[in-house]
């Protein structure tokens, strides 16, 4: 499966990459990193950008902005998300408290539910094609990748818009707050992977990727990958990554550079130390200083490591230690609150 | 409340309710058409404005021949609002 084009919205500018690449990391001090969204003047009418929820926004802007400006048409439309448009949702259920279960208006519930991305899309652009959108937690992502390799597969579609969305709600930062996912003082992000206490700080972000099944002029080609969802140790994970090069017919030394999911909390860093010493040879980055935590960053570790194979450099922020310099695989590895796992091998594509 | 506020009022509250974010009290004209026109309106921005009508001012509208007669303009809005308001 091939990766010829991606594009992401996340609190960095990203959406721009000359000014993401060249320029220093955004710092956040407020433990929130909310996305820095594009103009969308082109995307999307504004008829009907007035009426989108956050989450919509930002999957349909994402979507189009990088159709528009690639001249793609999508045969199929896959996306993923673990909570959908949630602000929208709560105010509707707030609705119905505050108006006694009266009248209410369609908007806010039609604007939570996670397909309404997916199905704006197709409305937009008259696309009848395949659509589908996974919801499954942290692996919602890869789960939505699996749809699009197994729909390839099956000859089923010659290319596929993959999609992911996730967003701050003030109902899910509370709730996950009190869970003692995020940090209980204010941090400056850029410090995020300095700290030594519990808890990370929440994120937020949209991330596209236009996949073929054959390509000969495409960014990455996505080699491997799998989700572990349970309470995994640092052991049982190296032994699946093991097996999977070893599928592969690869040996660890093969891997330039190992993308880590180090969020800042002292109480879950384990299995990535583990893997930043059993692969010694291979670069490695992190990037929630960048985005913050949120169930599918593994998405925006996947732009990141596309961007890696294009020869761009990317904020030093994100360097936690350089190696070598030829880059030929990308290991990703992602874990959420230690208990969804998400592991992404990549090769080079033919296009810089 | 004179027509000419309750139709400032109104205007306010459809650019809220309906997010019209590149409209403003001053351009809303009170004699255009709400649907198939340049305001680009559609069914579910009828739904909005139906739920305004009952949260705002009271008024329940049920018959949808009724609501073809009142969501015509910024006019014909305000003139149903009057008569039939039960909010004081």
């Amino acid at each position: 499966m091939f990766i010829e084009f991606s594009y992401a919205i996340s609190p960095q500018k990203t959406y721009d990459e000359s000014c993401f690449l060249d320029s220093q990391a955004i710092n956040y001090t407020n433990n929130q990193l909310q996305v820095i969204e594009p103009k969308y003047n082109e995307a999307i009418p504004l008829n009907l950008l007035r009426r989108m929820g956050r989450a919509v926004r930002l999957g349909v802007g994402g979507a189009m902005e990088m159709c528009i400006k690639n001249n793609l048409q999508p045969n199929a439309i896959i996306f993923s998300s673990a909570v959908g448009g949630l602000e929208d949702c709560i105010k509707f259920l707030n609705q119905i408290y505050v108006y006694e279960e009266g009248t209410l208006t369609p908007t806010n519930f039609v604007q939570s539910t996670p397909n309404a991305i997916a199905g704006s899309l197709a409305l937009l652009t008259k696309n009848s094609s395949y659509n589908t959108t996974h919801v499954n937690g942290a692996n919602s992502f890869l789960d939505a990748l699996l749809d699009a390799q197994l729909l390839m597969n099956e000859g089923k579609t010659s290319s596929c818009l993959l999609g992911c969305v996730e967003e701050i709600s003030s109902y899910n930062y509370n709730i996950n707050q009190l869970a003692g996912l995020y940090k209980d003082t204010f941090i400056s992000s850029l410090d995020l992977l300095k700290t030594k206490s519990k808890g990370s700080i929440c994120g937020e972000g949209a991330a596209m990727f236009y996949l073929s099944p054959h390509s000969q002029n495409y960014e990455a080609e996505i080699i491997s990958f799998f989700t572990i969802q349970k309470n995994s140790s640092a052991d049982e994970i190296l032994e699946e990554i093991e097996s999977m090069l070893n599928k592969e017919n690869l040996e660890k030394n093969a891997i330039s550079d190992l993308i880590l999911g180090y969020n800042g909390d002292q109480e879950t860093q384990q299995n990535y130390d583990s893997l930043s010493l059993f692969f010694e040879n291979s670069n490695i980055y992190a990037y929630k200083h960048l985005t913050g935590e949120y169930p599918t960053s593994v998405s925006f570790a996947l732009w990141m490591g596309i961007k890696l194979f294009k020869n761009k450099e990317l904020p030093l922020s994100c360097i936690k230690k350089v190696s070598q310099n030829i880059r030929e695989y990308v290991l990703i590895y992602n874990h959420y609150n230690s208990k969804e796992h998400s592991i992404l091998l990549l090769k080079k594509g033919t296009r810089e | 409340m004179t027509k000419e506020e309750l139709k400032t009022q109104l205007k306010e509250q459809i650019i809220q309710y309906l997010n019209l974010m590149d409209m403003s009290v001053d351009k809303f004209p009170d004699d255009v058409p709400f649907f198939g026109s340049e305001l680009g309106l559609d069914s579910i921005d009828s739904l909005e404005m139906i739920v305004l009508l009952e949260r705002e001012y009271g008024i329940k509208i049920e018959n949808p021949q009724e609501g073809r007669k009142v969501l015509i303009d910024i006019n014909h809005m305000a003139d149903y609002i009057l008569e039939h308001s039960k909010v004081k």
